[in-house]
């Protein structure tokens, strides 16, 4: 049975889910194991470790009998059918839980709550594993750095590739034209991002090499150049005409209708080539007798030749502009296409040097290994077989990613329990890839059986906050776009209270500022809206917190990091302490710059910014690793740069992660930062006293029990990404069969082209996307929501044109709702204040869980070198000392390798084993090995007569000398003659006579008759032979 | 509390005294025998000589003839195998390494396990027939172009199958023959992988007569073999233990004393049962434990910097709590070894000694950066007509880098700056004379990177080498024999023989040497087998790090693992919990340390050991979290006063029209620049941005209006010949240098002089008469206080029309404007203006007949100039402009402040140290 739940904001998804993942588990009374058959899918990595850490607390809680979830488990027919008895039934629930509980947390690599992207990792994983490949390689997210190597190649390779050079030349050489930059890297990156996109990958699949081959695309270019002239120069033909002819009778456009505003000077525009439409005016005077075109008072006449002409014109003009544009459209990125096919190449060549695979790859490669079949048998290769699935977050799925779903839940559907959860309200992906319409139209094609079910209470918000969101979202039903209306309906949106919520808590403010004040700001600085709000939002704050609540009761949402980032400096400024997930980057602290900079100037210590930002001197350097070098930077900063303690420790995080995989590399480092520092942020963790600001889009599935919205306009943008379309569905004339797929990138032009239906729907999807976002920033308070939103001039007569006017418009249209036009305390003049509900601390308000102590122990970055209390094991000393002395043929076999050997020398047999040990390790080299056994033999010999090397002493080498001091002796060699006489050998091959290494001969000839033996010799071995120590003084 | 390896030491030295001398102790590491020598001397109170102290592998070496291989060597012996095996591979040895680390892997496995190889492996086949994707016959196209595309397989219709797939269904059949040769060819060779010299012994154990004659001997050398602390055991060790128990000559001891490590649910339990079962102890011992937990502090952290700098802190507090102790009683475990670096930089100056048993990785020293660079360099270099020659970027980098510069220090700063004057792409060897071994060397590569070894060490400046460097450049030596002694008889190519060095370089490390048994204890998760501490901090408790993500590196499937009795991922999770819950039986206080941020793909999920505490085992766990406060610095508010000697400098300076707008765009720019004198530092120029592509243009334009051959302008040829002469002059770049990206600015910058020699041949009557000439003069700005300063221009052209003279100017940048000339660059041309109409120079007599012209080169496709007709009204509001620009600039009460737009700040070079 397959059940799809639709789960609006703060409905209890995660209960939900939670309580159906535990009966999947207790419905198989006899499987204590079945949990490794259940799958539980949710986005995030976040989300997966809140899921798993929920069901163990439930299952902790129920093993102590407290869970809430006991009643659904109590219920369950197949508990019933086994235990008829309550309380047995009850008991085994607890007994059950507690070994669930243990037994998933001993066996926890089974515990399968994972993110799609990993599951899918899991399986490609299995698969390359399968055919034995390259299994160690590593996933990659991002794939800039693919794409920058790529181009990279493609730019060296110019010089020995003629046909690539002339391919990049067009291409640049077409940008000219366009008035573009002369530069091609950019726009090759930009269409090579495009490659990783779903549409893309979908429509081309692998096929890049046939799709867009050379001779295709060149008879397509000329085929489209030809056509957009031939557009062209109808309009310019047209345009001229008219201009001679106004010449002709000399009429100049400010002398119609309108005067200088009479449009007439369209045709000017259209000589020079600009396609214009018709304006309004115009197409107003037209409308009227050809006698009343001039203006009052103008004293002369349009000719009946002028009339026809302009008439005529202006009747072709909306087509012929459409197939400029059509044709513009189709031209302008086709230039970069020849490349595509090659850069694929390249990107592939770079994942294989690099042992690694894009992770949009993967989805890709599934959906095609699968191939539309039932059995997916793949999906077999990863060992446990899942019967129950649970899908979280539906609405963010994508199509590719839903296409290697399917097949699994299709083949579970009729057998066990699988669940869907997701609200396509909430479906804020849209730019990663993710396709409402999945949640919205195809479940219900798809699964016509399966049980719909909507969750109808809001157990997050109070009753003020839902209703104002019930109402002013399902006013969006009115709106005339089609899919808007269908999803906000108010079906879909109205939320009810649960039972036995108190009435008439919570409060919704929203703020308009005046357009007045926005203007007048907004032109000297982007960031003009904190200027104008910063201070009410800080009264709010207070007045919240005079209130009884915490500061970390309280979020600040923001649309994009951007903002976060100003909301972030204006609130550390104002002495509050703030929690941000990413609005503060990592690379824009003045700490972590001064430390990059320094480290790029570090092959040029003369570079005298760097050295002027150092106060006239350039830090000493003298670690050897990259994160040494960092740190001692970091420690030559200025007291007040190093208080920037998060950014810096962030900082090094990436420093050590990327030495960490790719050695000490400074430029390296360098070229590889410089790439990430725009997208790194610090994350802190949340204190009592810190006040939360986040983005919408990170805020969704988290609730606050108060929320600001400082800045609230979102005007509706007009789309601009590329979609790539399948040509032959499109009317234009003589269609060009050679290509079958075009990259056409969204503008406004497009409202008047062929192309104008992909345009709406795009400009479609971009409003509801905004709107889906601000249905989730809205829906996270609890108990308060306080809004600042900035309406355009007009918000009323164009309601559609930003989210502000609609809020605006919907307030007016309330009855229910007053504005009240009091500028409370901050506000500008003139705000008007819409205020709702009761502004008071909640009832029932209480923390959501325990936060753990928070300490904070550093005031500043602080690097205590280890010095000389750590050492390296020196041997390079001995190995590198000048080896004059030596009388080695090789060089390179120096005084340490003859030591290592002679080590693993017990008696003469073992020469060769003890050198064929040096080989393997890299002591000596294979070709050394016949000069190096002769050297060692002559050494053996030299020593012959004292019998070292016979069987006839006993050697105790691999026994130290302990002392109850706890001290350790090891000298080289250690022999016992059959006599008890003990010879002790110290070798020094190599090394300079000192006398220090008399002494420590002395000390060892001293522990060993301390032991209670008599007659014991020491010797030092130099390399001209061996010297007895004088023991006599002991 | 006493150790567990405390106890037993003190339980045979009691019973033993000093003859123990002939006992054999074995430890699952060297570090446990370690401390357990340890613990032997502080029960005696005399010198001793120590009993044998070894590890089992150890052992298992000493019983054994064979030595074990290193893993590239073992590598590159099983590549020859394969090869002979299936002779159609086409297989080479750099794509083969990951391939044959899984069946080294296998192998290993295998032996230890004493499995059977022929039926495991027809097992493997039997399963691959069954269900093998390659001999589906129903392979789409699609699926097939898939894996083909993915992983690189070429995949065909069974009969018609190319070289890949068949070997790939071949390799299934010759997994037996290549596991047997290659045991055989090793013991040829005299060698083996550790499993391999496991299952040998094992083998001669159970032959009888193998036994007496090669192990029992060695064996013989002591009374007895006690085995102290081992936990999971293999077949082979299980075969030795159960042969010497039977001799009466074996003796074992096994840490596994508190509830958590006995309860049966927990995982860690897994091989007590057993162990305890079949391996019993001779001396009855009491084992000191906790009876209560220990205090237990889960502390999470958002950086993993973070949470070592917070274990220095706590090492401060554990410090001063007890004064006299050395810290012995504390010990750090890192899961995630990349954390030592943080680690030892956190380390507070009190806790004076310190002991960490991993290594300090080759791969992160500036040695291993150093090799990389020569090996770029050697990839890098060209015959050029100057004969060879070096990319300069590598040529910087060796001659920067630390090492090289100590030893030649003057040399190299002279050679960085004259490649910079020179704007040296290429760097021909003859400038490198004075280090020429780092750039000559052989042909091979070894042979080369030896050579630079010889060179850095030989040399007599050599003492100017740290010893920690020297230390690295000998593991580096080490690495290049090994690999160049394995590799001589197979040819390789350079880049294949530097790939193998680096994987060699990434798994060597450097052991410190320290304190090993006195201060704070620092080691990986293995490391802490059989030790007990006081004071226990793990860093890392992040699940996929402690435990770690156990990826099977295997190709035998998991069924057929578990059948025939070979270690599984259970296995692996049930060693991973017994090393956490055993390093928390006696201690007293434990920190774990989980790292909550998650980025790059990282996990930050909480380890699954902190859940079974809280859930299955029911400790009471303190949780904080570490943070710190925000405080992030603004915008630094710069204001410089202007005193006497700013003043003076202030009126000598000679105003550029850049200098003014740079004043007019933010005045602290304008003090860094002109007063400060500071610049971005110079640079090869090898790229070309927007800067250099302006004066390429600039060059070739003046390249032409100062040759009289006119008459060839037309000429696309001698267009050429112009860009290439701009090229050399600016570049120092000869026309075979310009290569990638550089060929497309090359054509496009002769298409944009192009563009400009059409736009000048539609002006009528154009006679060149200046170009790219410097102008000077005198500009009175008060009179009153005879404040007079020196103006300065470059005028890019002055030319004669028909209708009179005009000045022109070349603007490669972006165009904002539609019409006309920008703002900004009419205000260039009338200062222009001034300066040409200055009663100095008097190139134009006035502003008669004169218009202002710039061509936009980004627009030049319309090959036209936009053109300004100058008017006196504007000229001299341009000039008023001028002089109270001027007035403020000399004013000494206007303090140089920041400008307030910050899109000024962009591409401003100081913007770090203003911090905008």
């Amino acid at each position: 049975m397959l059940k799809i739940y639709n789960a609006s904001a703060g409905s209890g998804k995660t209960y939900t889910l939670t309580r159906e993942y535990l009966k999947m588990l207790f419905s198989r009374v006899d499987n204590v194991d079945h949990y490794k058959s259940v799958l539980a899918v949710t986005f995030t990595n976040k989300a997966t470790d809140e899921m798993k850490q929920r069901i163990l607390g439930e299952l902790f809680k129920l093993s102590e009998g407290k869970s809430p979830h006991i009643q659904s488990l109590m219920q369950l027919p197949e508990l019933i059918e086994e235990f008829p008895d309550q309380s047995l039934r009850g008991s085994f629930i607890k007994k059950r839980a507690r070994k669930l509980l243990v037994r998933i947390l001993n066996d926890y690599t089974y515990f399968n709550v994972s993110t799609i992207d990993s599951f899918f990792q899991q399986i490609t994983r299995a698969f390359a594993r399968e055919i034995g490949y390259y299994s160690s390689y590593t996933t990659e997210i991002d794939t800039d750095a693919a794409i920058e190597s790529a181009i990279g190649t493609l730019m060296e390779s110019l010089d020995t590739e003629p046909n690539l050079l002339k391919k990049v030349l067009e291409i640049s050489f077409g940008r000219i034209e366009e008035g573009k930059g002369y530069d091609v890297i950019p726009a090759l990156a930009d269409l090579s991002k495009e490659l990783f996109k779903e549409e893309f990958k979908v429509k081309v699949n692998g096929r890049e090499e046939q799709i867009f081959s050379q001779d295709k695309i060149d008879a397509y270019i000329n085929d489209v150049n030809k056509k957009w002239e031939e557009v062209r120069k109808r309009i310019i033909d047209t345009g001229k005409d008219i201009c001679r002819q106004m010449d002709v009778e000399e009429l100049s456009p400010d002398l119609f209708r309108g005067k200088s505003k009479s449009g007439f000077g369209l045709f000017a525009s259209l000589a020079q080539g600009e396609p214009l439409l018709p304006t309004k005016t115009m197409l107003a005077t037209i409308e009227k007798d050809a006698s009343e075109w001039l203006a009052k008072g103008v004293k002369r006449s349009v000719s009946p030749v002028l009339e026809k002409m302009v008439r005529e014109a202006v009747e072709q003009l909306p087509a012929l502009n459409s197939d400029f544009n059509s044709f513009m459209a189709l031209k302008t990125n086709i230039n970069t296409l020849v490349l595509l096919a090659t850069l694929r190449k390249l990107i592939e060549a770079y994942c294989k040097e690099n042992n690694l695979i894009l992770l949009s790859d993967t989805t890709q490669f599934l959906r095609n290994i699968i191939d539309g079949s039932d059995t997916p048998f793949i999906y077999e290769r990863v060992g446990t077989r899942i019967e129950n699935y649970l899908l979280d977050e539906f609405q963010d799925t994508s199509a590719l990613q839903w296409c290697n779903f399917k097949p699994l839940i299709d083949e579970s559907v009729g057998c066990s329990d699988s669940l869907i959860v997701g609200d396509v309200k909430q479906s804020i992906y849209r730019f990663r890839g993710s396709d409402y319409t999945l949640m919205k139209d195809e479940l219900a094609k798809d699964y016509p059986g399966a049980d719909f079910i909507r969750l109808e209470n809001n157990y997050r918000s109070r009753e003020t906050v839902v209703n104002f969101n019930n109402r002013f979202f399902s006013s969006l039903s009115n709106l005339p776009d089609s899919d808007i209306s269908q999803i906000y309906t108010r079906e879909q949106v109205f939320q009810k209270l649960p039972e036995g919520r108190a009435k008439g808590e919570g409060s919704v403010e929203i703020n308009f500022i005046p357009h007045s004040v926005q203007k007048e700001l907004s032109a000297t600085r982007a960031a003009a809206w904190i200027d104008i709000i910063g201070e009410s939002l800080i009264g709010k704050i207070k007045e919240f917190r005079e209130m009884g609540y915490d500061m970390s009761d309280m979020a600040i949402l923001v649309r994009t990091n951007a903002e976060g980032g100003l909301i972030s400096d204006f609130l550390i400024k104002n002495g509050l302490s703030i929690v941000t997930d990413d609005s503060l980057l990592v690379g824009s602290a003045a700490s972590v710059r001064q430390v990059v900079a320094t480290l790029s100037s570090i092959d040029n210590p003369s570079d005298n910014i760097v050295r002027y930002m150092h106060k006239g001197e350039y830090p000493q350097i003298t670690e050897s690793s990259l994160y040494g070098i960092c740190e001692e930077i970091i420690e030559s900063l200025d007291e007040k740069l190093k208080e920037e303690v998060p950014f810096l420790q962030a900082f090094m995080d990436n420093v050590n992660s990327y030495m960490s995989n790719n050695g000490s590399d400074i430029r390296g480092f360098l070229e590889w930062w410089e790439g990430k520092a725009s997208n790194i942020s610090i994350s802190i963790p949340t204190g009592k006293n810190t006040i939360r600001v986040i983005t919408v889009h990170k805020s969704k599935g988290l609730e606050f029990p108060i929320v600001f919205i400082p800045f609230l306009k979102d005007s509706f943008r007009s789309p601009s990404r590329i979609r790539w379309i399948n040509i032959s569905e499109f009317n234009i004339k003589n269609a060009m069969e050679d290509l079958e797929i075009v990259p056409i990138k969204m503008n406004k032009n497009l409202e008047n082209s062929e192309f104008s239906n992909i345009y709406q729907e795009e400009k479609q999807k971009e409003m509801l996307d905004t709107l889906n976002v601000w249905y989730v920033g809205f829906t996270r308070p609890c108990d308060h929501l306080v809004v600042w939103a900035f309406p355009d001039k007009d918000p009323e007569g164009n309601p559609y044109s930003c989210v502000a006017n609609m809020l605006y418009s919907y307030c007016k249209s309330d009855p229910d709702l007053d504005f009240q036009s009091v500028s409370s305390a901050g506000n500008p003049q003139g705000t008007e204040t819409v205020m709702v509900g009761k502004r008071a601390k909640c009832s029932g308000a209480e923390k959501a869980q325990v936060q753990s102590n928070t300490i904070t122990p550093f005031n500043a970055y602080e690097r205590i070198p280890i010095g000389e209390r750590l050492e390296l094991a020196f041997k390079g000393d001995e190995f590198y000392a000048s080896s004059n002395e030596g009388e080695l043929k090789n060089s390179r076999l120096r005084g340490v390798a003859l030591h290592s050997i002679f080590e693993s020398i017990a008696t003469s047999d073992d020469v060769d084993y003890a050198i064929s040990k040096a080989v393997n390790d890299g002591i000596i080299r294979q070709q050394d090995v016949r000069d190096t056994r002769i050297t060692v033999m002559e050494r053996i010999r030299s020593v012959e007569e004292r019998g070292w090397f016979s069987d006839q002493v006993q050697l105790i080498n691999e026994t130290p000398i302990l002392t109850p001091e706890g001290d350790d002796y090891r000298p080289d060699r250690v022999m016992i003659y059959p006599d008890h006489k003990v010879v002790v050998v110290d070798y020094k091959f190599g090394r300079k006579k000192v006398s220090e290494y008399h002494r420590q001969v002395e000390n060892y000839v001293r522990l060993i008759r301390e032991m209670g033996y008599d007659n014991v010799e020491g010797y030092i071995w130099y390399s001209d032979g061996p010297v007895q120590i004088s023991t006599s003084t002991i | 509390m006493q150790p567990f390896l405390k106890s037993v030491a003190k339980t045979f030295v009691d019973n033993l005294g000093p003859q123990i001398r002939e006992y054999c102790f074995v430890f699952p590491n060297k570090r446990s025998s370690l401390f357990f020598k340890k613990y032997l001397t502080e029960c005696f109170d005399t010198p001793f000589f120590s009993p044998g102290l070894t590890t089992v592998s150890e052992l298992f070496g000493s019983l054994s003839e064979l030595v074990t291989y290193n893993k590239v060597m073992l590598l590159h012996t099983l590549y020859k195998v394969y090869m002979e095996c299936l002779p159609d591979s086409t297989e080479t040895f750099d794509s083969f390494i990951y391939w044959g680390d899984i069946l080294l892997n296998d192998f290993d496995d295998i032996d230890k396990y004493l499995v059977d190889a022929e039926s495991l492996y027809r097992n493997i086949k039997d399963l691959k027939e069954l269900d093998d994707i390659f001999s589906l016959g129903d392979f789409t196209e699609n699926q097939k172009r898939a894996l083909e595309s993915f992983w690189g397989v070429v995949v065909k219709e069974p009969g018609k199958m190319g070289k890949n797939t068949k070997s790939f269904l071949n390799m299934w059949d010759s997994l037996y023959p290549i596991y047997r040769k290659f045991r055989e060819q090793l013991y040829a060779q005299g060698g083996g992988y550790e499993g391999m010299i496991f299952r040998m012994v094992a083998d001669s154990i159970a032959d009888d007569e193998a036994f007496e004659a090669g192990i029992l001997p060695k064996l013989n050398r002591y009374r007895k073999i006690v085995f102290v602390g081992l936990n999971a055991l293999n077949e082979c060790e299980k075969r030795l233990m159960r042969k010497l128990r039977n001799l009466g000559k074996g003796d074992f001891y096994w840490d596994y004393q508190t509830p958590e490590l006995k309860d049966e649910d927990n995982s860690s339990s897994r091989f007590m049962k057993e162990n305890v079962r079949e391996f019993t102890s001779f001396y009855p011992i009491e084992y000191e434990v906790n009876v209560n937990h220990p205090e237990i502090n889960v502390v999470s952290f958002s950086s993993s910097t973070a949470s070592a700098k917070y274990t220095g802190t706590l090492l401060r507090e554990l410090k001063s709590d007890n004064k006299n102790e050395d810290l012995f009683n504390t010990c750090i475990v890192l899961p995630d070894e990349s954390l030592l670096f943080p680690l030892l930089s956190s380390i507070p100056e009190e806790v004076e000694k310190v002991n960490v048993t991993m290594g300090y990785s080759l791969s992160n020293s500036n040695v291993a950066s150093l090799f990389l660079n020569l090996y770029s360099l050697r990839q890098g270099m060209r015959e050029l007509s100057s004969g060879p020659s070096f990319y300069y970027r590598n040529v910087m980098d060796i001659i920067s880098h630390p090492i090289v510069k100590r030893l030649h220090r003057e040399f190299c700063e002279r050679t960085i700056k004259e490649i910079i004057s020179k704007n040296m792409v290429y760097v021909p060897l003859t400038m490198l004379s004075e280090i020429e071994p780092l750039f000559r060397g052989g042909q091979d590569i070894a042979e080369y990177l030896l050579g630079a070894i010889d060179f850095i060490t030989g040399n007599e400046a050599s003492n100017n080498i740290e010893r920690l460097e020297r230390e690295f450049v000998l593991a580096y030596q080490k690495n290049i024999n090994l690999l160049s002694t394995i590799l001589a008889d197979t040819k390789v190519t350079s880049s294949t023989f530097f790939k193998l060095l680096s994987q060699l370089t990434s798994l060597t490390s450097i052991p410190f040497t320290g304190e090993p048994l006195a201060g704070v204890q620092i080691m990986g998760p293995l490391e802490t087998r059989a030790l007990d501490f006081d004071n226990v901090i793990i860093l890392s408790m992040n699940d996929g790090v402690f435990p770690s993500r156990s990826i099977s590196n295997s190709i035998i499937p998991y069924n057929l693992r578990k059948g025939f009795g070979l270690p599984t991922y259970e296995y692996q999770d049930s060693i991973g919990a017994y090393h956490f819950y055993r390093s928390l039986s006696r201690a007293k206080r434990v920190w774990l340390m989980s790292d909550t941020s998650s980025q790059g793909g990282r996990t930050s999920e909480e380890s699954r050991y902190i859940k079974q505490l809280e859930y299955h085992h029911r400790f009471v766990l303190n949780r904080y979290t570490v943070s710190s406060a925000v405080s992030m610095i603004m915008e630094n508010n710069i204001i410089f006063h202007k005193n006497q000697s700013i003043l003076e400098k202030l009126m000598k300076q000679e105003y550029s029209p850049s200098a003014i707008s740079l004043y007019r765009d933010c005045p602290v720019r304008f003090y860094f620049q002109y007063i400060e004198n500071l610049r971005e530092d110079d640079e090869v120029r090898e790229e070309i941005g927007a800067d250099i592509f302006g004066s390429l243009f600039h060059k070739a334009m003046e390249l032409i209006y100062t040759d009289d051959n006119s008459a060839h302008h037309r000429e696309k040829r001698y267009i050429e010949s112009i860009v290439d002469k701009a090229f050399l002059d600016i570049l120092m770049m000869k026309s075979e240098d310009i290569r990638g990206r550089n060929l497309v600015i090359r054509e496009l910058l002769k298409r944009y002089v192009t563009y400009t020699l059409e736009a000048d041949r539609l002006v009528g009557g154009l006679v060149v008469m200046k170009t790219e000439k410097v102008y000077k003069c005198r500009f009175c700005v008060d009179a009153q206080k005879e404040l007079i300063v020196t103006l300065k221009g470059i005028v890019d052209r002055i030319d004669s029309t028909e209708i009179g003279n005009r000045v022109v100017d070349y603007k490669t940048g972006r165009v904002n404007v539609k019409t006309g000339i920008e703002p900004k660059h009419l205000d260039q041309l009338y200062f222009y203006l001034l300066l040409l109409t200055a009663p100095e120079n008097r190139i134009l007599p006035g502003i008669d007949r004169v218009t202002l012209d710039i061509f936009y080169v980004r627009e030049g496709y319309r090959k036209s100039y936009r053109e300004a007709v100058p008017s006196e009204e504007s000229f001299n509001a341009f000039k008023e402009e001028m002089k109270e620009t001027l007035l403020e600039i000399l004013n000494p009460d206007a303090d140089f402040i920041m400008t307030d737009d910050l899109t000024k700040c962009g591409y401003c070079p100081f913007k770090d140290i203003c911090n905008r």
